[in-house]
């Protein structure tokens, strides 16, 4: 903020003047007016720079109070959908079938919705061993292999075979970190 | 002044909070088109709209809808059917039950050509079943930072623990026996995967499921238990019966056990590597040590290593 009055020069200025006139009526005068006009130009410098801090400041408020609101809530919603903000593992798993008369091998499972057309399975050239890999995160896989997409089939090598509620089984596969929390195992 | 600035604030709220609001509305729209692109021929596919975002507002996932919808369709259902899974699942959600389970069995029956009828009642028989489940697996501390994620695992496997005809009465008294000896919910599904193991190998659940109980009563750890269908496939591929390898079993826990017992007491014996003051760890080892020699029967001398 500019100081209000005379500068130091102009005073100067002012007084080797006013040495040299006698009148001291019209030197009063003539301080008068200075200061007025001083005074004015002061005054509309502070209303300017007093105007244009308070739009900045006003700006500045908005945006701060809107990330403060707008920036919980997105974490909050998001971390509700997504469920947790633990970074995921991913295994690859490893699928072989050994069959000499298929021409078709799916393999089946929870991990990809049932679906038969999701993941196909190769046959290594020159053998009768089929095999797919597939990505998957934690969790407890049931899953079947689908032969010429007719008959279905355990994995041979399954640790674990469930039945299931249509008369049928299906194979089990169990991905987890047992590593983590040792002290408790 | 002042309206301008609020102006700002609305606009900028609105920009950042947008994608977050509209991505339900699309969710229904998406999941609709997807209907429609799947179906042969036009169908009625708003009568899916209130039910679709039901089950969105629930939190169910759009890739877990568009996935029983796509069972549906190729399955060739009526949308009546696939607006009462879609229901179905909702209730679940809505009650806190882990729907996955829900969707699975309905995705499993579809594929393996269960009748509508029979999905329904397998979903009625299990409803129980993942009630209890759940109800189970939260009382039980999951790893930190994953608790919700044990839980579900712990749900799981509980699930299909009982698929695999073990009683509720035998997997809450592996539940009280786990927590009373301050167990992890891993520990807990690590003990289950041994059980399903042991009974796919044919040993008996309530059997297995007592050996598994006294193991951890004894304060064994997971290394040991987990040795316990290999000790039974190769015992049994030697032609022992499964009497005499739970004989076995129970002997090397209670005389492991004893070791240890006198090892605490200060009265070890020569020659006993562990010494006095069997700390947990080095029980779990002895008892690892144990597990891999009882493969054969003359491994015995040296358990204490």
């Amino acid at each position: 903020m500019k100081k209000r009055g005379l500068p130091d020069k102009d005073m100067a200025r002012f007084f080797s003047k006013a040495t040299q006139i006698k009148t001291p009526e019209r030197v009063v005068l003539k301080l008068q007016k200075m200061i007025a006009a001083e005074d004015h130009v002061a005054e509309t410098d502070t209303h300017i720079s007093s105007g244009i801090f308070s739009v900045r400041r006003q700006l500045v408020m908005a945006v701060v109070l809107t990330l403060l609101i707008a920036v919980p809530l997105t974490f909050f919603t998001t971390k509700r959908i997504m469920g947790t903000n633990t970074p995921v593992k991913h295994y690859v798993v490893r699928f072989i079938y050994e069959s000499e008369d298929a021409h078709s091998v799916q393999v089946v499972g929870d991990f990809n919705a049932w679906n038969n057309e999701e993941t196909e399975m190769n046959r290594i050239p020159n053998t009768d061993l089929w095999i797919a890999e597939v990505v998957l995160t934690e969790g407890l896989y049931r899953y079947g292999f689908l032969i010429d997409n007719v008959q279905w089939a355990l994995d041979p090598v399954a640790k674990i075979n469930v039945k299931d509620d249509f008369g049928k089984e299906s194979s089990l596969i169990m991905l987890f970190d047992e590593r983590e929390n040792r002290k408790n195992l | 002044m002042r309206h301008n600035i609020c102006y700002i604030c609305i606009c900028i709220f609105v920009a950042i909070t947008a994608p977050l609001f509209a991505g339900s509305d699309n969710g229904t729209d998406e999941i609709i088109s997807y209907t429609e692109r799947l179906s042969p021929e036009p169908i009625e596919t708003d009568v899916l709209r209130v039910p679709i975002q039901r089950a969105l507002n629930e939190g169910i996932t759009q890739e877990s809808i568009t996935s029983l919808i796509s069972a549906t369709m190729h399955g060739s259902m009526h949308i009546e059917e696939t607006i009462s899974y879609l229901e179905i699942i909702t209730a679940t959600q809505a009650e806190g039950l882990p729907y996955h389970l829900v969707t699975n069995t309905i995705l499993e029956g579809i594929a393996k050509g269960a009748t509508g009828e029979e999905i329904h009642e397998s979903l009625a028989a299990n409803r129980n079943h993942i009630e209890f489940c759940h109800g189970v697996a939260a009382r039980h501390k999951g790893r930190t930072g994953r608790r919700a994620d044990d839980t579900a695992l712990l749900t799981a496997a509980l699930y299909n623990a009982l698929h695999m005809g073990f009683n509720e009465n035998m997997l809450e008294r592996l539940s009280y026996t786990i927590t009373e000896h301050n167990r992890s919910s891993v520990f807990f599904i690590n003990s289950l995967e041994v059980l399903m193991e042991l009974h796919s190998l044919g040993v008996e659940n309530e059997r297995g499921a007592l050996l598994i109980d006294r193991a951890i009563n004894e304060g064994y750890r997971i290394g040991y238990i987990r040795s316990f269908p290999l000790t039974f496939s190769t015992q049994m591929k030697l032609g022992m019966t499964q009497d005499e390898i739970f004989s076995m079993l129970h002997d090397d826990i209670a005389h492991l056990r004893a070791s240890t017992t006198d090892a605490d007491n200060g009265s070890s014996q020569s020659g006993n590597s562990r010494g006095s003051g069997a700390s947990d760890s080095q029980k779990g080892s002895a008892s690892h040590g144990a597990a891999q020699s009882s493969g054969t029967k003359g491994g015995k001398g040296n358990r204490g290593n």
